[in-house]
């Protein structure tokens, strides 16, 4: 048993991880473009605050994931995180327009460090989901 | 329906600064009847290992033939003989030999789930093995979680459950306090009188009492030893 | 074989860390194999459309022009720019030069943010009755002749509901988009010489143009085709003799771009050799060891019943399963990764850069997954080897 104690952990590492990630790369590496000469910001710039509540949820989720060790609330986290995971890859482009040019900043670099990590995120909360509706079906 | 070896002797390749060979057995002839035990005792490094590794078609020996029931065993390729070990005997190896992926029934199960599939019948008797070995209630464990003596009751009920007509068992009380080695001694002795040829290789007097015949085994030599009491 | 199958699996997950570290292996051998083929491929790619869409053998532009690389710069990364020189200075320079079989005159424009969120973009002006360059490419898409006020834009610039762009004043109807280049060109808008001059003139009097030139007579470059027979190094070093202007063959643009490519391709492939190598000889070593570890098993196996080349399965069926899992998984990561980043990869590697077609990509995603098999296949010759060098009867000895 003790084994598996920390494989679970692993994966909800992982997830942790690629939400911190993503969380810290909306302000950072992966922002959307700056204000134009005017000042003004254009709409991808919305679509970047949007990326940056939702991927804060993500983030407080995952670390939720982390503390509360009951296998009924887990597969519960992994789903939201999935959800919302899902939703930061349609923000920018998708629900929120991102700038008409495809080498800016936001084409360039926003949109698809949010496909990459969303796809990440996704990915791991499923593989996270089924290794604990496993656990708990077999713990019953 | 015996087991018999005709002649048969194992010489190793040495590889040192002069190279050349020994012999780990030599040139020797031996019979296992059914219904009995045969015990073969001697030193660990003389040869007793090696001579039942050739009985039970794991090691080509060097000359000399063995037959099961008249079938020269080495004449069949490799994939026949496995078939033919798989079915007609049951090897007990020295040693912890559970396979740590599988649990305790399953690695019973093993030797009848190779070829073909495990009918209720089998599962039945895997059942009764592990009761009759005394570790019936470990049987979801898995071996790391098993002492080594409930690991060689277990190497023993998973050597048994093809209902092999020979039974080639390598120090199967090594390590085991006296009271499982008199349970697993009894065992063996019970599927002796049932039918089976079994051949108890040890370093231990308390097999003798257990044995109809007795062997020694000295520097790759085989001799009978007369049984006085 | 079911027997062999249900007891791999057995094997495989009961170990889940060396499972996992296995399977992450092959993953990062499939993921750069496949990250580097699509760079590699879209480069060459790129340079293919490239070359197609020079059409000239010989470029003249203004010797103000900021460097001999001023096409490079339109054409790889569309970054634009305003020079001019007046036709008859253009004609005087290119007068007497022989071998020049066509010339055709064009005028480049730089727009001032066109709307909302849209870079600079670089206006190609070119003059329908001589054009041999850029028309060929638009009949593609675009059979009639432009009218004016009629703009066509390359693909990468969005369309709006109106299909109209408008630039120093000057409302155009976009009348076609063109495929995608990979180069320059898909942020370039192109239109006859008289609606550029048209907005040229505006932009004078808005001020983002310099005064000075006189926007209906000048021009931003020539574009020659040389005619049989010459050879348009020495033509371009003929016009080159002259004053004001100088000429670049479209050979020099192409193989400079090609040097370059094949400065990256072969960076890619040497990285993407030595991570498979690595790669490769980790799983080698990896599954030599876990054989070395579990020869006892086999051996156990062995006695039970099992012949040698059932054991062999076994550990094919292991390595085989491990490798193909990791080989998918890494090609999936490798797609998530590679593909949305297409434009920064452009940008970064300032060359020609156009995916592959679909067909082309479904068949490196075979080759990516077929290259982490192999290294597979590789350690299982070796694991093999190593188990069928090993005498059962000998690793069944409690000493050995």
């Amino acid at each position: 048993m003790k084994n598996r104690y920390f494989v679970f952990n692993v994966s909800d590492f992982t997830l942790l991880l690629t939400s911190l990630a993503f969380f810290v790369g909306t302000f950072t590496f992966c922002k959307a473009c700056g204000q134009t000469d005017s000042g003004a910001y254009m709409s991808c710039h919305w679509a970047e605050n949007a990326l940056k509540g939702v991927t804060g949820v993500m983030l407080l989720l995952s670390v939720a994931h982390l503390i509360i060790r009951d296998y009924g609330v887990k597969p519960g986290l992994d789903i939201a995180v999935c959800a919302l995971a899902i939703l930061a890859m349609l923000i920018p482009g998708t629900l929120i327009n991102t700038c008409s040019m495809p080498n800016m900043r936001c084409n360039a670099v926003m949109r698809p460090c949010a496909i990459i990590f969303s796809a990440f995120a996704t990915a791991f909360s499923v593989i996270d989901l089924v290794f604990y509706l496993n656990k708990k079906r077999k713990s019953k | 329906m015996p087991l018999k070896a005709e002649n048969i002797s194992k010489t190793f390749i040495r590889n040192g600064k002069n190279t050349n060979s020994f012999y780990a057995v030599e040139e020797t002839d031996l019979l296992l009847e059914n219904g009995t035990v045969t015990a073969v005792v001697g030193r660990s490094g003389s040869g007793k290992t090696t001579l039942l590794n050739m009985l039970s078609g794991l090691l080509t020996p060097t000359s000399g033939k063995v037959f099961y029931d008249g079938e020269d065993v080495y004449s069949f390729d490799d994939d026949v003989r496995s078939k033919l070990r798989n079915k007609s005997v049951g090897v007990i190896p020295q040693g912890q030999t559970g396979l740590k992926s599988l649990t305790v029934y399953e690695n019973v199960l093993l030797p009848a789930e190779m070829y073909g599939s495990v009918s209720e019948e089998i599962k039945e008797r895997a059942d009764e093995l592990l009761k009759a070995v005394g570790i019936g209630s470990l049987k979801d464990e898995y071996p790391n979680e098993l002492s080594g003596g409930e690991l060689r009751r277990m190497a023993i009920a998973r050597a048994l459950v093809n209902k092999p007509s020979f039974v080639l068992a390598d120090e199967p009380t090594g390590d085991l306090d006296d009271e499982n080695t008199l349970a697993v001694l009894k065992l063996l002795r019970s599927v002796a009188d049932q039918g089976a040829a079994v051949l108890i290789v040890t370093h231990e007097k308390d097999t003798l009492t257990f044995a109809d015949k007795v062997y020694k085994m000295d520097a790759g030599k085989l001799s009978e030893v007369k049984k006085e009491e | 074989m079911k027997f062999i199958f249900a007891l791999a699996r057995k094997n495989l997950i009961k170990k889940p860390y060396r499972t996992l570290a296995m399977i992450l292996l092959a993953a990062l051998a499939a993921f750069t194999v496949f990250a580097g083929s699509i760079v590699v491929l879209s480069l060459n790619n790129g340079l293919k459309s490239y070359g197609e869409r020079l059409g000239a053998d010989v470029m003249v532009v203004p010797s103000e022009a900021r460097t001999s690389g001023s096409f490079d710069d339109i054409l790889l990364q569309g970054i634009t720019g305003n020079y001019y020189i007046t036709e008859a200075q253009l004609n005087r320079a290119l007068s007497g030069v022989e071998g020049i079989e066509k010339v055709s005159t064009q005028f480049y424009l730089a727009s001032v943010t066109a709307s909302c969120c849209s870079s600079k973009l670089q206006i190609i002006g070119f003059d329908p009755e001589t054009d041999f360059t850029v028309q060929p490419w638009i009949r593609e898409r675009y059979s009639e002749s432009l009218g004016d006020g009629d703009i066509i834009v390359g693909a990468d610039i969005t369309l709006n509901s109106s299909m109209t762009l408008q630039f120093y004043n000057v409302k155009c109807k976009i009348v076609a988009r063109l495929d995608k280049t990979g180069t320059g060109l898909d942020t370039a808008v192109y239109t006859t010489i008289e609606t550029i001059r048209q907005m040229a003139e505006n932009a004078v009097i808005l001020e983002h143009l310099t005064e000075g030139y006189d926007v209906s007579t000048s021009v931003s470059a020539a574009m020659i085709k040389v005619a049989d027979g010459f050879d348009a190094q020495s033509v371009a070093g003929k016009i080159n003799g002259r004053k004001g202007v100088k000429a670049t063959t479209a050979q020099s643009y192409v193989s400079g771009v090609a040097s370059g490519l094949n400065n990256v391709a072969g960076a890619i492939g040497a990285m993407v050799a030595v991570v498979w190598l690595l790669a490769a000889a980790l799983i080698v070593v990896s599954f030599v060891m876990v054989c070395n570890e579990r020869m006892k098993e086999f051996a156990v196996l062995r006695a039970m019943g099992a012949s040698s080349s059932m054991n062999a399965k076994l550990l094919l069926t292991e390595i085989f399963a491990v490798t193909a899992i990791g080989a998918v998984t890494g090609v999936i990561f490798s797609a998530i990764v590679t593909f949305p980043l297409t434009s920064l990869i452009k940008s970064a590697l300032s060359l020609p850069y156009l995916l592959p077609s679909f067909w082309a990509i479904a068949l490196t995603v075979l080759g990516a997954i077929a290259a982490t098999l192999v290294a597979g296949a590789v350690s299982a010759l070796f694991a093999v080897a190593r188990l069928n060098r090993s005498d059962a009867g000998l690793m069944l000895r409690e000493d050995a």
